[in-house]
Parts: structure tokens; sequence; C-alpha cells
């Protein structure tokens, strides 16, 4: 049975930039199983289902479905294309495919989990905005806009990389950004006191 | 630098992540003068603050521990959803046309009722990504089929591949796989064997769903009173299989019988 974790035959060469970013650029040849791609992201696509879905269990079904789904058409990915912009694109587009078919909720479940464990510790910056308004905040945006917002912001993609993500042009991809940004200005912005 | 009329535009650029230092700088100076900037400003940098509170608290809580919960269960999901090639073969039976599949650890599949080779292919498609008739590669398991058909033959050598079941399911499958030629148990004896008195229904509906009816011997399961109970392939197979097995007279007095010799000896 072919497991990922099996499943050398699978492999991809890659360019690689040697020397830093005022290297020549040079082939070096590198193993990119899908093994490696894997470990390598598959804790920050993690965080990012989670933040698109608000909560854990969507999360972690939409976290198997888009890794089976990238799993199959790994063969079919250009060994010199952006592996972490084309897997937030299968993420993204999961996210997307499941809101469509998941109506039904209203209000989901809010990722609300006791702050005790991390605040122990851990300092976290003073302001009069709290986490949870901004993670309902997000939640209240449309699926595009929180994408490119959370990969941006949160997730630290660049805008080449988000265009990828979410198959449109940079400048969309910007766009989709600020109206977020603008967005989450005038819903946590106005208060008193 | 930046006056008022553009604020609101550089704010933005702020809570995108966009403003580099400068602009920062510029917005701090034209805020600390303007009165009407000030406090937009300051929001702003609260959301912020905000979105970096919200990038700790999630690396914190998405930490090791989830990652490794989430990818246990993509292997889990992968075992699932790479499921091997099947080869399969038929033949003529005294229950009509058989078929036989054979993944890469044993046989997969036997189903019983099938008219057409197509209608096969279909119901196979469901579980298995390739599917191929290879009539040589089955040639060993369609010979034991043929000798025990013929009465010639007891029990398989073959092996089994019950992946596609759950785990409870395999327990009761293999408890069955231990009723020997000729004899008959109960549901109630079985599920008692397996350490669970009293769930019966549970094996029955485990023994209705056997991947590999006749090479596991559900049709040796019946009821506790000596009727007949279900069969995958419907009432008359169960009596024929029984038939061929020696059971004259297939009916409730006699398999009782059969039941009562069973429990006695």
């Amino acid at each position: 049975m072919a497991t990922p974790e099996e499943c050398h035959a699978n492999t991809r060469l890659r360019e690689q930039k040697e020397g830093g970013s005022r290297g020549r650029w040079k082939v070096r040849c590198q193993r990119m199983t899908f093994e490696t791609l894997l470990d390598r992201y598959q804790t920050e696509i993690l965080r990012y289902l989670v933040r698109m879905m608000g909560n854990r269990t969507d999360a972690d079904d939409l976290f198997q479905e888009a890794f089976l789904r990238a799993f199959r058409a790994f063969d079919r990915l250009r060994a010199n294309s952006n592996h972490r912009a084309w897997l937030y694109r299968i993420a993204t587009n999961t996210c997307l495919n499941h809101r469509r078919t998941n109506r039904r909720r209203g209000e989901v479940e809010m990722l609300d989990e006791s702050d005790q464990r991390l605040h122990a510790g851990h300092r976290v910056r003073a302001t009069s905005v709290s986490v949870l308004e901004v993670r309902r905040a997000l939640q209240r945006l449309s699926p595009r806009q929180r994408a490119a917002f959370v990969q941006r912001n949160l997730q630290g993609l660049s805008y080449t990389h988000i265009a990828t993500a979410l198959g449109c042009t940079r400048a969309t991809a910007r766009a989709n950004v600020y109206q977020a940004a603008q967005r989450l200005k005038r819903e946590l912005g106005v208060r008193s006191g | 630098m930046s006056t008022c009329s553009k604020f609101d535009h550089m704010l933005e650029r702020l809570i995108a992540g966009d403003a580099d230092r400068a602009l920062q700088r510029g917005l701090e100076r034209h805020a600390k003068r303007c009165e009407a900037c000030g406090p937009k400003w300051r929001q702003a940098l609260n959301i912020r603050s905000a979105l970096q509170n919200e990038l700790d608290e999630t690396t914190i809580l998405i930490g090791d521990d989830s990652v490794l919960n989430a990818r246990g269960r993509l292997r889990v999901a992968f075992s699932r959803a790479h499921r091997p090639p099947v080869r399969f073969s038929s033949m003529r039976t005294p229950l009509g046309l058989v078929f036989v599949g054979l993944s890469d650890r044993g046989v997969c599949d036997v189903t019983l009722g099938a008219r057409r080779e197509a209608e096969y292919r279909a119901h196979l498609a469901r579980r298995a990504p390739e599917i191929r008739r290879d009539d040589a590669e089955l040639r060993p398991v369609m010979v034991e089929l043929e000798a025990y058909f013929a009465g010639e033959r007891q029990s398989f050598s073959v092996p089994t591949d019950l992946r596609a079941v759950t785990p409870f399911m395999a327990r009761v499958l293999r408890a069955a796989r231990n009723v020997r030629f000729g004899r008959v148990a109960s549901y109630g004896t079985l599920a008692a064997k397996l350490g669970m008195p009293g769930a019966s229904r549970a094996v029955g509906g485990a023994l209705s769903r056997n991947p590999v009816p006749v090479i596991i011997p559900c049709h040796r399961i019946v009821q506790g009173t000596g009727d007949l109970g279900g069969y995958i392939g419907g009432e008359r197979m169960k009596r024929v299989l029984l038939q061929l097995e020696g059971h004259r007279r297939v009916e409730r007095s006699a398999l009782a019988a059969s039941l009562a010799q069973r429990v006695n000896g």
C-alpha cells in the first residue's frame, strides 16, 4: 500500500538558489518527497485551517482532505513551482468548497479555549481589542478576504504567493487584503473609552 | 508627511501589515499633532497588537500535539484512500456465477449473485482504484473453490484480506472461520465465544457484510432455534451450501439437533 511515507518514487527535483539572495541560480538536486513537504508545512497549514474555519474540528477534517488532495495532485506539481503556495492553494480551495457545501451551520463554534495555559509565563500585548474579538471579526469577513488577510498577516506569505494560493493576480490579492483590513478597522475600531 | 485625507488609507496599510518603519514613524508623528487622527491611530495600533496576540495564542494552542494528532488521522485516511488494485476471475457453481477478487494480500472479495461482469466491476469500483480480470493469477483460488463445490475439499488454504472491514467485523469473521465443515453454530454461541454474550445481533450484522462468503463460511452460522437465518445471497444459497456440506435435511428440527450435538460434543 502506498502511503506517503513509503512513496519514494514520488520524488521531485527542485531548483534552489545557492549563496543567499545575491547568489546565482544554480540547480541543486534535492529530493522533495511528499513526506518532506508534509513535515515542513503541516503545522502552518493546520494553523491556517484553524484560522479559516474558526474551530478545531472542521480544521482537522479539512487538514485530512487537503493533504489527501495534495497527495493525489503531487505528481502533477511542477518541480519549479512554489510548494508552499501550492499547498495553500489546495487548503484554501478545500475551505471554500467546504463552506459552500456546509451552509447549514450559522454561528461557528469559536476557537475560544481557556487562556490560562497561554497566559502562564507568556507576555500578552496590552490592547483594548481581545483575541476573541479578532477571531470573530475574521469569521465575519468573506472567505476570500479572510484567506487573503490571514495569509498575509498571520501566515506571513508574500503577495505573489497569496496570488498563487487564491488563483488571482497580485493586485487582486492586495485588494482583498486591504478590503479585509478596512472592514476590521471599521468593526474593531469604533468604541467608547 | 501624512495628511488627514490620506491617513485612513495609511492606517489600513498598517493593519494589513504593509507599513514599513518610515511610514509607521510618519503616522506616529502626524497622530501626535492631529487631534482627529490620534484616537484612530491608537485604535489601529490596538488592532495590530490584538493580531499579534492572536498569532501567539494560535501558535501555542495549535502546537506539536495537535499536529501529531492530525498527522495520525491523516495516516489512517491515507491507508483508506490508497487501496490496492484488485484482480478478479469468475466461475460457474451450484450457486450460479461466482466472482472472486484478489488484492495484494489475499482474497478480498467473493460475490454471489452478480449476473454479469459489468455488474461485478461496478460493485468493485467502489472499493478499488484499479480492477483487472486475471484468470491465471486467480487460478489457485478457483481450483480450491471448484474442489469445494465438487465435494472434494472441506477448507480453504488461500489467504484472505480483511483490511476493508472494521476490527470488530474481522474478529467475528475469524471466529466464523473456526466452525468446521459439516458443523453449524448459532449467532449466540459465536457471540459468547468472542466474549460478548448477548451480542448475537451484532454478530449477525457483521456476518451479513462478510466480504468473502463461502471462503469464510458464514453460512454455517444459523439461528439458535434452528431457523436458517439470513444469507448474503439469499436463503436458497445458504440451503444449497449446507446441503453440500452433508446436512441432508436443511430444516428447523435437523439444524436444531446439529446445534445441540455441537454443544454436547
